[in-house]
């Protein structure tokens, strides 16, 4: 599928584009990609038809820019609170707590990031595909923490990565993402435990990091 | 300690074509009949998803694929979606008994594990277009079809769950540990199919033995029981 200009409107400020974004963000997240239509999300956006034309190919390339655009945030945020700590250990924290306040700042948005991607093509498929790629990149850093004899391998990144994000998924899905307090040691333990090992990984699960 | 080899092995293809019935006044029982047309259009949709993916495919697609009516297709099935879910319990319930058999030929856990998890393996990277049926078209369906993926994974969940007693750590394991281990099996076996390498799934096994072993059995012996 080709992708709209979108770069024009987005020199500027474009409000209108703006709306359609929050628009189709809670569209999907309330009823899931394939039950809405452009003309629903223009009506919701309060844009013509002719402003989403020149912002979007279709609703798929709409879905997929926004989906794109929010990802970049998200992984911005991740990346600023990480970068220019030396140990591992502590780029996985920071980076979790980063993560988990984006999530947890707008309840639509980590919808339609995470959950509603099933369900929305094979495009969204991709982008799942490359959010898990991520965080295996991340959590691939720990192999210098591996102690001892003990092998890990790029398939560990992402097996943990897999089991990272389909916890997130659950706890999105099951709207108990505000309670990201309580889990997220969880989702740390599940991360470090493959490098730490299980001794070291224990830890995790006592700390209280955002109380 | 094991009590011998799995029991069976899993079938060769969950899903049998059916002979096409000859055309006109055949004189079979209406039993066989329409056991024999709700196969084929079951058979039809898995060619068709397998081509087409399961959100371009239509009704049409698969009428045409099995040879049936419109109208023959509706007295078997509500929609496409029911058409889908029919044929991925199927291959899903097939996968779920053949791994529990190779799991209870097993006495020791880490052992089950790794024969319930081989034979997943196993019959995925022999059937690469059913594999793309039961792991990557659900979540592409979403909905129903999905939220049934997710819960037909439950099975692998509790035989993971049995290994508990093993855990020998101050803490106990967080509540979602299994849930969040298959996620990421899935999650890989997901990424090897959608590369187009399902054939070679097996050889993912010791990676994934290790990784599901370790918050039990810690990394080392995970490492060890996963080599052998």
């Amino acid at each position: 599928m080709g992708r709209a200009d979108v770069s024009a409107p987005r020199r500027g400020r474009d409000p209108a584009r703006e709306r359609i974004a929050a628009a189709i963000v809670e569209m999907v997240a309330d009823h899931g990609f394939l039950a809405i239509d452009i003309g629903a999300v223009c009506a919701r956006a309060e844009v013509s038809r002719a402003h989403f034309n020149r912002c979007f190919v279709d609703l798929e390339d709409c879905f997929l820019a926004i989906h794109d655009e929010a990802i970049e945030e998200l992984c911005g945020r991740v990346e600023g609170v990480s970068k220019g700590r030396e140990n591992w250990h502590d780029r996985i924290w920071a980076a979790g707590v980063a993560a988990m306040r984006f999530l947890q700042e707008d309840s639509a948005r980590a919808r339609f990031l995470v959950v509603s991607v099933n369900g929305s093509g094979s495009g969204a498929q991709q982008r799942r595909d490359r959010v898990v790629e991520r965080i295996a990149d991340f959590l691939d850093g720990g192999r210098g923490e591996v102690e001892g004899e003990r092998r890990t391998s790029r398939c560990t990144a992402e097996i943990a990565a897999g089991a990272v994000y389909n916890t997130i998924f659950s706890k999105i899905e099951s709207g108990s993402i505000e309670r990201g307090d309580e889990f997220l040691p969880e989702l740390i333990y599940l991360a470090t435990m493959p490098y730490l090992g299980q001794r070291a990984a224990e830890d995790e699960l006592a700390v209280q990091p955002l109380r | 300690m094991a009590k011998g080899n799995a029991k069976k092995e899993p079938e060769e293809g969950a899903v049998a074509a059916s002979p096409r019935l000859p055309a006109g006044r055949h004189g079979l029982p209406r039993e066989f009949v329409v056991q024999n047309q709700r196969e084929r259009i079951v058979t039809a949709l898995v060619d068709v998803v397998a081509e087409r993916g399961y959100n371009a495919t239509t009704v049409a697609n698969i009428t045409k694929a099995a040879s049936v009516s419109r109208r023959t297709f509706y007295e078997h099935f509500d929609d496409k979606e029911a058409c889908f879910l029919a044929a991925y319990e199927m291959v899903a319930d097939h996968i779920a008994a053949s791994m529990r058999g190779a799991a209870e030929a097993f006495e020791d856990w880490p052992q089950q594990v790794r024969a319930a998890l081989a034979t997943m393996l196993r019959f995925l990277a022999g059937e690469p277009e059913l594999a793309r049926l039961t792991m990557i078209e659900p979540i592409a369906a979403g909905g129903e079809i999905a939220a049934r993926h997710r819960a037909s994974m439950q099975g692998l969940v509790e035989i993971l769950k049995a290994g508990r007693p093993e855990h020998g750590g101050e803490h106990p394991l967080p509540e979602a540990t299994e849930e969040a281990l298959v996620g990421g099996i899935v999650s890989l076996v997901i990424r090897e199919i959608s590369a187009g390498r399902a054939e070679q799934l097996e050889r993912l096994l010791p990676d994934l033995v290790e990784l599901t072993l370790a918050p039990y059995v810690g990394a080392e012996e995970a490492e060890r029981l996963a080599r052998v």
